[in-house]
Parts: structure tokens; C-alpha cells; sequence
């Protein structure tokens, strides 16, 4: 299988091709309903995890609803 | 009958209690959830972090598991936002997790003082709302800002009272004076809330609401501290509507004094 590095969360991360948001997420050990991601600028619903592409050079932002005031 | 407080109405959704309750700094998710329940709150503030990748386990994980969307209007923060770019993303974030399209904006750069940045503020807040978010900003007391993100549409304006976590309670009751004489939405005092009374004090001078968190999550018993919070913030705005007596220098007797031994 081909790997290429996308950009998550400010790092480089290595995934085989091809690759869904939702697989990327699932290799990266998080729970995909537990998450929102942004994808190369543009926030996806969890919804279009299983069907949005991961290409090479992507940049995601994975972010997650925490505590705060 | 008992007199009942008129409701606060923040861009025609009804709330019954004015006090907002931040989820951050409590010792457990069940810690933040049991005080949720005690403070009667109905809207309650979440924040949007990088998850972690590195596959820790982290306690504070499924934080929505514990606020009950059926019960509490969750209002997405933006806080670790360093300029409008940033928040407007974050609030992307927000909508597309399925949270309200409701933003309490806050942009602070500095760490230090976590004061937010006006022109930031008012700058996203005018693409917040042209995209049709529900905008409530925190800002420094600056009435001339406050009239400006009102006038730009943002649905209430949250002056700080003194710096968040700080605890120091209305540092700037001058200007919230100011905020509220002029104000055409809601205006919740947000931040430096550390007492009781200092939430008491906001609603007394006529805010429209408070916003509370540190005070009460790092509380020795953040219950019975959410109770105290609610029953400070019914007292401030009941004698509000009730038309507070003025103050004068001199005394003034309660008693007649008239004379009766001669």
C-alpha cells in the first residue's frame, strides 16, 4: 500500500492510500463521532467523514468539544 | 402570589435564569454536571481544543455526554481564537459538531491578562453575523465598542468585570453603568465573577444576566456554590425590577421622631 503525509493538527502524519476522513480518524485512534475536522480550511460535519477523500499535503484540523467558560 | 422575574430573552430564545454557567475548570465531567443542575442555568458554555492524537486517554473526552442538549442550550466559545480568522473557524468548528449556531465570541491573545482584543472582536463579530450566527461577545467595558457590536448585530454584549479566573469581581462598574444605560440587547457580565455577591452587584445595577465559571467550579462544594450563584443572581435582579432606594449622605429616619417625653 502507498503512504503519503498529511498535515494533522500542525504535524506530519503518514496514512496508506487511499484514504477516507473517516479511516484517517480511525487510524489516528479517535473515535470519529467524537471529533469535528477541518479539511484544508473547510469545517466538515461528521456526516461526510466516510465519504470526504484524504489526498497527500491535505491539511486537517482535528478539534474536539471540551470544557470551557 | 410570589413575584416572578421577567425572563431574559437573548435573540428570541426565552431563558428563565440569568445565570450562564461556563463547564471549565471542574475536578470531573460529573463534577460540571451536578453543578449544572444545581445553578438552574439553562445556557452553558463548551470550548473547542485539537484533539489529541497521540492516543491518550483523556477524562474529560465526551464532555457532551454529561450536558443534556434537551435541557441546556450550549453555547460554543472561541477562546483560544488569536485573531477574527481564527474565531470565524472555530465557529465553523462548532456548527459543523452540531452544536447551535450560537458563538460566544472571545478573542484574547495575551495569556497573561486574557483581555480581548477589540478589533478583532468587532471584526469577526460583523462576519458572525452576516453568516447568520447568534454572536454574544466578550469584551473589555468599553461602551463605545458595546454600541459598536450591537449596531453591527451582535445579539447581547458580555463586558468583563475584571479578568477571567481572577475573581476580583466589577472592577469596572463605571463603564457597565455606561453598557447598560445605552444598550439595545441583553448585556451579561462575564468574567472576574468570584462571589455571590459580586453576581448580585452585576444584576443590581440592571445587567441583563452574569456568566460564571471558575468561581464556582473550583468551589470546595461546587454545588451548594451553583446554588448560591442562583440565589445571588434572583436577589440582584429582583430588587432591580423592584427600583433599588437612592443613596444620600445624610440619614434618614425610619422612625418617628417626633418627641414624647416633654
Amino acid at each position: 500500500m502507498e503512504n503519503m503525509t498529511v498535515i494533522a493538527n500542525g504535524r506530519e502524519v503518514q496514512v496508506g492510500l487511499p484514504c477516507s476522513l473517516e479511516e484517517f480518524l480511525v487510524a489516528q485512534a479517535l473515535r470519529p463521532r467524537s471529533v469535528v475536522v477541518e479539511h484544508n480550511g473547510e469545517a466538515v460535519a461528521p456526516s461526510e467523514f466516510a465519504t470526504r477523500k484524504v489526498k497527500a499535503g491535505d491539511r486537517l484540523e482535528i478539534v474536539k468539544i471540551v470544557a470551557g467558560g | 402570589m410570589l413575584p416572578s422575574n421577567q425572563p431574559l430573552i437573548i435573540a428570541g430564545r426565552v431563558l428563565c435564569s440569568r445565570l450562564i454557567l461556563g463547564t471549565g475548570k471542574f475536578s470531573s465531567p460529573q463534577a460540571m454536571r451536578d453543578a449544572l443542575e444545581c445553578s438552574g442555568a439553562e445556557l452553558v458554555t463548551v470550548a473547542l481544543r485539537r484533539a489529541d492524537l497521540s492516543g491518550r486517554k483523556d477524562p474529560f473526552a465526551n464532555i457532551l455526554e454529561f450536558i443534556d442538549a434537551k435541557k441546556y442550550l450550549l453555547l460554543p466559545n472561541t477562546s483560544g481564537a488569536m485573531n477574527a480568522e481564527e474565531a470565524v473557524r472555530l465557529s465553523h468548528l462548532a456548527v459543523a459538531a452540531g452544536l447551535p449556531k450560537w458563538v460566544k465570541l472571545e478573542i484574547h491573545p495575551d495569556p497573561r491578562y486574557l483581555l480581548p482584543d477589540p478589533v478583532e472582536t468587532l471584526k469577526a463579530a460583523e462576519l458572525l453575523v452576516k453568516e447568520g450566527f447568534t454572536v454574544l461577545p466578550y469584551i473589555n467595558a468599553d461602551p463605545v465598542l458595546a454600541r459598536r457590536l450591537q449596531d453591527v448585530g451582535t445579539a447581547a454584549v458580555m463586558p468583563l468585570g475584571s479578568p477571567i479566573g481572577s475573581n476580583r469581581g466589577i472592577q469596572t462598574r463605571d463603564q457597565i453603568h455606561i453598557i447598560i444605560e445605552q444598550a439595545t440587547v441583553p448585556v451579561v457580565v462575564d468574567a472576574g465573577l468570584g462571589a455571590p455577591s459580586h453576581a448580585s452587584e452585576a444584576m443590581e445595577m440592571g445587567a441583563d444576566a452574569v456568566l460564571v465559571n471558575t468561581a464556582i467550579a473550583v468551589a470546595h462544594e461546587p454545588n451548594r456554590m451553583a446554588l448560591a450563584f442562583k440565589l445571588a443572581v434572583e436577589a440582584g435582579r429582583v430588587a432591580y425590577e423592584s427600583g433599588l432606594a437612592s443613596s444620600q449622605p445624610t440619614a434618614s429616619a425610619t422612625s418617628p421622631l417626633t418627641a414624647f417625653l416633654g
